[in-house]
């Protein structure tokens, strides 16, 4: 397309908008709402520029460029409208600063006076220096405001956690309302009023928390003033470094670009340049890394425990100590715990150790993860988020993405725009409870029949050519009749026939997979029921892990041959004094009162298990050392190193090796991460999907199980299942209350019918008992959840698990 | 078909519904019933006649007689004198405002005498509930004529040629809308009737509404075949319950018919309409934020192009067009683009329904060929100006309009000279102005109503209107100087080139033709602190004159402040400090007494008032 922008001629590829145009050939034009991320809305008015042949100004932004089109963006008419316009909008936003004469010198000596409440100009402002308007006033150049002053009323709104709402800052220029609902799909801020009274708000002015705000601080990002800001960092200074990290709580893998300085982390916030992400995140990548990364006790130095005691000592002296107890024991009766959250390199490292000592066992990943047991059966686990929102046909299998994978959720809701049906099958309270056309909730210990109904629907159909001729089919059919799946009494045959059919209704649908349909352990029924259903309905399988680096250690635990067992296996292993050793390596373990012979720890920050141990090593955390992770698509990222190891801790893996080589294991030596990885790339064949995986295959259905039963003192089914936020081994929102919040973690939830029969209400006080534990928490109400289930995250006194269970309201 | 000896119309409009025209029609049938007539009189309720003033309004055929400001209890008097003895009741009968002799016919009213109607031309005669009675006055003939007879070409020819432009604003040419949204590529395409009329004192949209629903219903079907729809939408604001009601019971006369759904008429064209009712505001008028409401988002605008035509409704092409120009469609079709043509001006065809408010006798709605002189709208069918008052000025086209003065009242009425003039045809509002008005207020006025009713997106409206208020206030008050009116024309300026849709970039309008024709009376509010009119409550103080009072106690008791001191018969005094302006003083003192003066400017001040009461410690 040829177009002229300022009298020059260019050579345009594809529709730009004339903001896009003039910026890519390098004029600048000044302008506040437009966002890449976001449609054009041409609101600010600011970009205003001259098109030859049309009467008026357009907006940049929200114009298109035409073939042969001519664009003024600079003109003396232009200059005096924007002005004009400038000039308006800093009539209703404190400005002191942006106009002062002074302002050039100030900038020296700017401190951290921006805690006072009220902003009335720059320095006391939370986006001073980051303030897209103090940008503008500069291009526009504007020296003074020729209106009297007018600030919006109300106080800063702080009812929310980790944002801060100040309405006198806003400009109303939409971002955080469009990217709210655009992008996000949230739709809970808005504006509300009309006329100069307009203003950004919720509905009916209720809390963010109340609106069902999920906290993933876009609006926060694309705010171009300081109307909306993160309360954390509210009073810090400018940022003096930005690096990137990969966001280290889930399996998507965001990259978040980490904001300190002087060494000091202030604030992350999701990258546009993430390849995952693309400037989105969620609640725990926006505002919980600096609590769990940089907040709690960090362990300095190496420990020995001497006369009793836990005292520092030098590394050498801590790795001597700790071979000379490791070696005194037999390999086989050792055991090493890791975290499915620890770098590529060590787990690794790790894997390689317990391989080369002949550990006896190992815990890392929750080994119920859906990834983990269909990587098990060699269902491959590559995949790209774009699929999803290709899809046509979702089905949520015991998962809730909005809480535990919200960058696929908004693939997902991608999928929804463009007219695909969502369907939910499990027992979450789901989110997004209004997208889902088509529900089955089973009760627990009823997940495989349910499935099981789907494929004799689906098979009852038909049975198409390719889905006969998959291998193990014929051994399949004949299992159907003898598999005794047990009927969901509260799920009648016909509603399974309708999901069945809506599953396979527009071609082939794609299962979302979580961990919550195979807790609280993987029964081989579940296993092989979904597989099936997956081939019946020739639907792709998309399981999400759990952990930011779960790919990483299934890629590990392949290369190695090793086994990943639940952590009461370990319990019971040092009870019976089979596992005489233990190596704890970034997770906080529950030892449940035991103790073993030997305990190692490495670790970054103190924990319970760890004022138990013989040594102690204090590990960096990913923001010190850049590790790789592979995310749940099988791609591979790292990050910057950020900031400077605190006291003497180093990377994990080079603790682990140190230590093998002390032990006099050979292959030990490492000079960097890299070497490492290098290593392990070449070792796990990339870390993908092994290629010579057999396709999967039919299942034969096993003898399904008995489900827990009820009684009449305990009519309920509780299924207590661990929280949404583990870092470590540890529970984020127990140190965010924030987040807690959010979270609602002391809450159990119930179905409403079985709520009214109770004369329990949302929020009311509940006391659950079953016949071991009794625990009051909050009663949440959600139509997902089944009839006489109760869900519950783990806390101290509730253990994952399905037991029967009964439920009152306290006064 | 039964025939009746004499009909009854009884107007059932909003105006004269308000007044009570449903208990008078129920009066008139029990009457009729209890005289045993009912095979002889037929009561038929119609659409609103555009008298509202002068409701309920009744109306008998064939005589023609006009009945005005009825009550239930003349109607055992009505149906004896005039049905049963043949004597129409003169006492019931309209009376020009000159006090002559009762007007019996209502073909010989001055108000109606000089009406063309097109789009009402079944207001007052047919039961608007009655799909029947609008297909006896040749309802639906041009639907059938489109629909076997004409090819999507033939429509949009005629209605170019015809020559009709958009009766909402702007006057955009309906029939270049309709080839655009017929060329634009995307399907499905719709049809947007929009119902949402919003300007303070109009009611020409609600009225057509009321009076022949199925005129409107009628052009959308034949826009829907011309730009290839098969769907439409009424946008009616809520607070339209009657228009509503007809328009819900037309659709569903129409599809019992035939009329609408599937394969209309037999000719293989469908169409289905529903009714989306407005959340009540303003801005929902303008055609990008009502197609957003429609949508169920909240009704702000957005940047054209690309035009409804091309990309409206969920993306598709739409054809949005205001009640009053889908109504117009059905008559060009069945007689004519010629014959359109023929009416109105070189580049303003056909008629132009105004809602006539104000300072003016005749009250109410009428249709007037374009090109008609303002004179003839205000002296020959308004009556003239009530009180022997002298006219001022007309405010055209609502808020987004301008003031035209009494210099040119001779302007023709058309998109061009009213634009050139500073006001705009807008949707029709004409609020007549006479001496007793002040174009400050006036303009404050209208500025502060698309103040409150921006809908808050782009910069230059949502505060430009705001700051621009704050001046006026200033000058209103007598705060004002004369920079003021400089920062209000750069103002004005901004918005208007600066702002997003229409809303702001008329927004100035007021008060640029107010600065344009009025400027003295700007200055006199500035420089000599006066407000000429009275009416600048800052600016006017009210005196009573000594010699002229009477002390009659009626203004002290009227007084709601307390602040008329007097005793009967003795002269009363306002105590300055503590008036408030409300005027109420002036309105009590008997008219022939006429002791109660308003002063302003010098004359205010030598009352020596302590001016702007303290606030300062």
């Amino acid at each position: 397309m040829n177009i002229t922008i300022n009298g020059r001629s260019l050579v345009v590829a594809g529709r730009p908008t004339i903001l896009e145009a003039a910026r890519a050939a390098g004029f600048a034009v000044p302008s506040l709402c437009d966002h890449r991320a976001l449609l054009p809305y041409g609101a600010c008015r600011i970009c205003l520029v001259e098109i030859k042949g049309r009467r008026g100004f357009a907006p940049a932004c929200s114009t298109p460029f035409e073939e042969g089109m001519e664009v003024i963006t600079e003109s003396p008419a232009l200059a005096a409208l924007r002005r004009g316009i400038l000039e308006l909008i800093l009539a209703e936003h404190p400005s002191s600063c942006l106009v002062c004469t002074e302002k050039t010198s100030c900038d020296d000596f700017k401190s951290t006076i921006r805690k006072t409440g009220e902003v009335t100009g720059c320095v006391h402002c939370p986006a001073n220096g980051r303030c897209e308007l103090q940008r503008v006033v500069d291009m526009v150049g504007l020296e003074r405001v020729p209106y009297p002053a007018r600030r919006r009323d109300g106080e800063i709104v702080r009812t929310d956690p980790f944002i801060d709402r100040d309405n006198s800052l806003c400009i109303l220029c939409g971002r955080c309302a469009r990217i709210c609902r655009e992008v996000r799909g949230a739709s809970v801020l808005t504006f509300v009023d009309r006329g100069s009274e307009t203003l950004i708000g919720t509905a009916f002015g209720r809390t963010l928390l109340d609106s069902g705000c999920q906290f993933c601080g876009a609006c926060v990002d694309v705010c171009p003033t300081g109307s909306l800001a993160e309360r954390a960092a509210r009073p810090e200074p400018l940022p003096d470094r930005r690096t990137r990290a990969i966001c280290p709580f889930c399996s998507l893998g965001c990259t978040l670009d980490v904001h300190s300085r002087a060494g000091r982390l202030l604030y992350t916030v999701p990258s546009e340049q993430g390849p995952v992400n693309e400037g989105q995140g969620c609640v725990r990548g926006r505002f919980a890394v600096r609590s769990a990364l940089t907040g709690g006790r960090r362990i300095l130095r190496p420990h020995l425990r001497q006369e009793g005691e836990l005292a520092p000592v030098s590394w050498e002296e801590a790795l001597g100590r700790a071979a000379e107890l490791l070696k005194a024991l037999p390999g086989p009766s050792s055991a090493w715990v890791g975290s499915g959250q620890s770098s590529l390199e060590d787990l690794y490292l790790m894997g390689k150790w317990g391989s080369a000592i002949g550990a006896g066992a190992c815990s890392v990943a929750s080994p119920s993860s859906s990834a983990a047991i269909l990587d098990q059966e060699g269902v491959s686990l590559d995949f790209r988020l774009e699929e999803i929102a290709a899809a046509r046909t979702i089905v949520l299998v015991g998962i809730d993405p909005v809480v535990s994978h919200p960058l696929a959720w908004l693939e997902v809701r991608k999928a929804i725009e463009a007219g695909a049906r969502l369907l939910s099958v499990g027992s979450l309270p789901q989110t997004a409870g209004r997208s889902i056309s088509h529900a089955l909730a089973p009760r627990p210990g009823f997940e495989a029949a349910v499935l099981v109904g789907m494929i004799r629907s689906i098979l009852e159909a038909g049975v198409p050519k390719e889905v006969a001729a998959k291998p193990g089919f014929k051994d399949f059919q004949r299992s159907l009749g003898e598999a005794g799946d047990p009927p969901d009494p509260a799920i009648p045959p016909e509603a399974i026939a309708a999901f069945a059919s809506e599953l396979t209704a527009r071609g082939p649908a794609l299962l979302l997979v979580g961990g919550d349909f195979f807790l609280p352990s993987a029964r081989p029924e579940t296993t092989a029921a979904l597989l099936n259903l997956a081939l019946a309905a020739q639907a792709r399988l998309v399981p999400l892990a759990g952990s930011s680096n779960g790919r990483g250690w299934l890629a590990v635990r392949r290369a190695f041959g090793t086994e990943d067992r639940p952590p009461a296996e370990i319990v019971q292993g040092i009870r019976s004094g089979r596992l005489r050793a233990l190596f704890l390596a970034g997770r906080a373990f529950d030892l449940a009162g035991t103790r073993p012979e030997v305990l190692i720890g490495l670790s970054s920050h103190w924990n319970e298990a760890l004022l138990q141990a013989d040594v102690v090593f204090p590990a960096c955390t990913v923001l010190e050392t850049p590790g790789r992770f592979i995310n749940v698509e099988g791609r591979w990222q790292s990050g910057d190193e950020t900031l400077p190891p605190p006291g003497e801790s180093k990377p994990g893996w080079w603790a682990t090796a140190a230590l093998a080589r002390e032990m006099g294991c050979e292959g030990f030596s490492f000079a960097s991460a890299e070497e490492v990885a290098e290593e392990a790339r070449q070792r796990m064949a990339g870390g993908g999907s092994p290629p010579d995986a057999p396709a999967p295959r039919f299942l034969p259905l096993p003898r399904f199980g008995t489900p827990t039963a009820t009684d009449s003192g305990h009519p309920f089914l509780l299924k207590v299942v661990p929280p949404p936020d583990l870092f470590g081994g540890r529970d984020l929102a127990e140190n965010l209350p924030g987040l807690g919040k959010i979270r609602r973690a002391s809450a159990v939830w119930m179905n409403p019918q079985d709520a009214a029969a109770a004369g329990i209400a949302d929020g009311d006080a509940v006391l659950v008992a079953t016949a071991s534990v009794e625990v009051r928490a909050e009663a949440r109400l959600h139509p997902s959840v089944p009839r006489r289930v109760l869900r519950a995250s783990a806390r101290a006194s509730l253990v994952a698990g399905v037991e029967p269970a009964r439920v009152a309201k306290v006064s | 078909m039964k025939t009746y000896r004499s009909h009854w119309l009884v107007c059932a409009g909003t105006g004269c519904v308000s007044c009570g025209a449903f208990a008078l029609k129920e009066a008139l049938e029990s009457e009729v019933r209890r005289r045993g007539l009912e095979s002889e009189v037929q009561v038929v309720p119609t659409g609103c006649n555009g008298f509202c003033e002068k409701g309920p309004i009744l109306t008998v055929l064939p005589e023609g007689i006009f009945y005005q400001r009825l009550k239930v209890e003349d109607v055992p008097t009505l149906v004896e004198e005039h049905l049963i003895k043949g004597r129409p009741v003169r006492r019931l009968m309209y009376i020009p405002p000159d006090g002559t002799a009762p007007v019996p016919k209502m073909a010989d009213i001055a108000f109606f005498k000089h009406q063309r109607l097109v789009v009402l031309r079944n207001r007052g005669r047919i039961d608007p509930e009655k799909i029947d009675e609008a297909i006896a006055y040749d309802g639906y003939e041009a639907l059938g004529r489109a629909l076997t007879a004409m090819t999507p070409e033939d429509i949009l020819a005629e209605i170019t040629v015809a020559g009709l432009r958009g009766r909402g604003g702007a006057g955009f040419p309906t029939g270049k809308k309709w080839a655009a949204a017929r060329l634009a590529a995307g399907t499905p395409k719709y049809i947007v009737c929009n119902g949402d009329e919003g300007d303070p004192g109009a009611f020409m949209d609600r009225s057509v509404l009321e009076a022949d629903p199925h005129a409107v219903l009628e052009g959308m079907i034949i826009g829907a075949k011309a730009i290839g729809a098969s769907r439409g939408f009424l946008y009616i604001r809520n607070e339209y319950p009657l228009a509503i009601q007809r328009m819900e019971l037309a659709i569903r006369q129409a599809r019992a018919y035939g009329l609408l759904g599937p394969d209309i008429l037999g000719s293989g064209f469908d169409f289905e309409a529903e009714i989306v009712r407005g959340a009540g505001a303003f801005v929902s008028g303008e055609e990008t934020a009502l197609l957003a409401s429609i949508e169920g988002q909240r009704a702000m605008p957005r940047q054209r192009p690309p035009y409804p035509a091309q990309q409206g409704l969920w993306g598709k092409p739409t054809v949005i067009n205001n009640v009053e120009t889908w109504a117009n469609v059905p008559a060009i079709i069945r007689r004519g683009s010629a014959w359109f043509a023929a009416l109105g001006t070189e580049t303003s065809k056909g008629t132009k329904i105004f809602s006539l408010v104000g300072k003016i006798n005749n009250t109410g709605l009428v249709e007037v060929p374009m090109g008609i002189r303002l004179r003839e709208i205000i002296y020959e069918i308004g009556g003239g100006i009530p009180g022997g008052r002298d006219f001022k000025a007309v405010q055209i086209g609502g808020p987004s309009g301008g003031c035209i003065p009494k210099a040119l009242i001779d302007l023709p009425v058309d998109y061009e000279s009213l634009t050139q003039a500073g006001a705009m045809m807008g949707s029709g509002g004409m609020i007549v102005l006479d001496e007793d008005t002040c174009m400050v207020d006036i303009a404050l006025y209208f500025l502060r109503f698309t103040m409150e009713e921006s809908c808050g997106k782009c910069s230059p409206c949502r505060v430009g209107t705001r700051q621009m208020a704050q001046i006026l206030a200033r000058i209103s008050e007598g705060e004002g100087t004369e920079a003021d009116l400089e920062r209000l024309e750069t103002l004005a300026q901004t918005i208007r080139q600066g702002s997003l849709c229409g809303l702001g970039q008329t927004a100035p309008n007021p008060v640029l033709s107010t600065l344009r024709y009025f400027r003295d009376e700007y200055l006199a509010h500035i420089v000599d602190r006066s407000c000429p009119a009275c009416v600048c409550k800052k600016l006017t103080a009210f005196f009573i004159e000594p010699e002229k009072c009477v002390g009659c106690l009626l203004c002290l008791k009227a007084c709601p402040v307390k602040a008329i001191s007097g005793e009967r018969r003795r002269v009363h005094v306002i105590d300055q400090a503590a008036c408030i302006q409300c005027g109420a003083c002036f309105n009590v003192c008997p008219a022939k007494v006429q002791a109660v003066s308003k002063l302003t400017g010098p004359k205010k001040r030598a009352l020596a008032i302590p001016e702007a009461p303290a606030e300062r410690p």
